[in-house]
């Protein structure tokens, strides 16, 4: 099995309306920038492995309407409907098993477009769930008011988390600079579901990001610091109605497969990029990973992560994304310090039913 | 302990759901349709590396991979590559009427351009409709266009048919 680094990685600006472009431009805002990171043309790429919904692009086989801008003609293209992160383990996998040199990962998504209510009541199952219209919002509140009344978490971790995402998007010039707010008003803001407040689930936004893979001979060519992927891990947990959501089997053994791939052993990675619908989640996601909840900001989640603006399908790869550009040491006023080793993670499905890890790192 | 029981019949759940979306045209579509609706005019951009001419336009070309870089006006006027003829009423989502049958359907090839769009056929003697036949657009008048592709209201044979 050969190594595979990420030798480009690019992001559209997110934003809670990008009426300027249609989807498949918005996504060739991130492809661009991704090539011209690696140095490399669309016609160098060899694969493409992209991510999007069909309810959101309003089209069935949306993927079809952005063959061309990920340069997929004549070349095997395959398409997951779930998070952007999903596309790069199976995009690590064409190359790792040597079939291929340079691969394109993408991930887009509008959520401006469609409406919202339509789209997330169409996850449920028709029987017993979809026609008494709850929707992610609800499943949330179900799910946090389970975890707050279990004493591992408290409203104000949460509200503490949001707190942090806001003001780092100030710093993240790939998204909106989010008013800042303290803890008091995210919990004094009116509620959605209790105990959520609307605060407490990530904004809508459109956005894209792009990354792109490749051997370790050709990432030797293009770079002086590619950034290896050093173990990928994933499952899909029981279903949400049938599952606590303290129950994280899925995300453990997900990121216990991707350590495991890895030399790391027992040392706590020094970034941990972790997407979370809802801020509660994001609690129990990132201390299942292993990350300090006091450090949201610093090294945990430095990109403001979701809570800082990322539409679905595309946060698990803008997680990625951060994480490259902390281990090659450019990103800016949100470098962590000589950062070595980063964990990113994405999630998928209603109660956050699957889980994707990326263990990430820079060096020979 | 009992078994899963027979059922009587077979339960089915009818479910309805009006998908509404506002989607973003974006930079390419906007122009050629606003060109459509102001001037009549059907453009399409040039890739910067095989020079083929893309109607719709569009920023990448999927045959090589390159940038377009060039907008440049194509037809009015080209040849059918493709035809059927619809015996099928179904509903015209362009009028919201049904759409009287039989009528000509085609692919065209507009002079200056290396990609098909597809349109009606004004033609109403289907026999006469040939693969190759020079065609040219009919547009609707200024005052009633909109920015949709039924600015064009059809194609028409661009000469009179032989036997006229
Ligand atoms: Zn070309």
């Amino acid at each position: 099995m050969g190594r595979v680094a990420i030798v480009g990685v690019g992001q559209s600006v997110h934003a809670r309306d990008r009426n300027d472009v249609a989807y498949a431009e918005l996504l060739l805002e991130a492809i661009d920038e991704a090539l011209d990171d690696a140095g490399i043309g669309l016609s160098d790429v060899d694969n493409a492995v992209t991510a999007s919904l069909d309810f959101y692009d309003g089209r069935t086989i949306s993927n079809m309407a952005v063959a061309d801008v990920v340069g997929s003609y004549l070349k095997p293209e395959s398409r997951i409907c779930s998070d952007g992160i999903g596309a790069l383990l199976y995009g690590w996998a064409r190359i790792a098993d040597g079939d291929h040199r340079i691969g394109l990962v993408t991930a887009h998504c509008k959520e401006s477009e469609g409406n919202l209510a339509t789209i997330e009541g169409a996850a449920f199952d028709p029987f017993v769930q979809r026609r008494l219209g709850a929707d992610a919002d609800v499943v949330a509140g179900l799910g946090a008011r389970q975890i707050y009344a279990s004493g591992a978490f408290a409203p104000t971790d949460a509200a503490a988390l949001v707190v942090a995402a806001r003001a780092a998007s100030a710093v993240n010039p790939k998204v909106t600079t989010l008013k800042s707010m303290t803890v008091a008003e995210v919990l004094d803001a009116p509620r959605s579901a209790t105990p959520l407040g609307v605060f407490d689930r990530a904004p809508n936004r459109d956005g894209s990001c792009a990354v792109i893979l490749a051997t370790e001979e050709v990432a030797r060519e293009l770079s002086d610091s590619p950034v290896w992927i050093a173990g990928v891990g994933t499952a899909t947990g029981r279903y949400w109605a049938d599952r606590h959501p303290g129950d994280l089997s899925a995300l453990d053994r997900a990121r216990d497969g991707a350590v495991a791939m890895t030399g790391w052993g027992t040392d706590v990675p020094d970034v941990f990029e972790v997407s979370a619908q809802y801020a509660h989640e994001l609690c129990q996601f990132a201390t299942h990973l292993g990350a300090e909840l006091t450090e949201a900001g610093g090294s945990l989640n430095p990109s403001g992560g979701r809570h800082a603006g990322n539409p679905v399908t595309v946060s698990g790869l803008s997680r990625v994304t951060e994480c490259v550009h902390q281990l090659r040491g450019d990103a800016g006023p949100r470098q962590h310090h000589d950062a070595q080793r980063a964990l990113a993670h994405g999630v998928a499905g209603l109660g956050a039913q699957s889980h994707f890890v990326a263990a990430l790192e820079a060096g020979n | 302990m009992s078994p899963t029981p027979p059922i009587d019949a077979a339960l089915r759940l009818e479910y309805v759901a009006d998908f509404e979306y506002s989607y973003a045209a974006g930079k390419f579509a906007s122009r050629f349709m606003d060109a459509l609706r102001t001037e009549a005019r059907i453009q399409g951009t040039r890739c910067d590396v095989c020079d083929k001419v893309l109607v719709p336009p569009r920023p990448v070309c999927g045959l090589c991979s390159g940038r377009t870089v060039e907008w440049v006006d194509v037809g009015p006027s080209g040849v059918i590559t493709g035809y059927t003829v619809v015996e099928v009423p179904f509903i015209d989502p362009m009028t919201g009427f049904e759409r009287p049958i039989p009528y000509g359907f085609a692919f065209v090839r507009l002079d200056g351009a290396d990609t098909n769009i597809y349109h009606f056929l004004e033609e109403s003697r289907h026999d006469k409709i040939s693969i190759g036949m020079r065609i040219t657009a009919v547009f609707k008048p200024a005052p009633e266009r909109d920015g949709t592709l039924a600015d064009i209201i059809h194609f028409r044979a661009e000469e009179p048919a032989a036997d006229e």
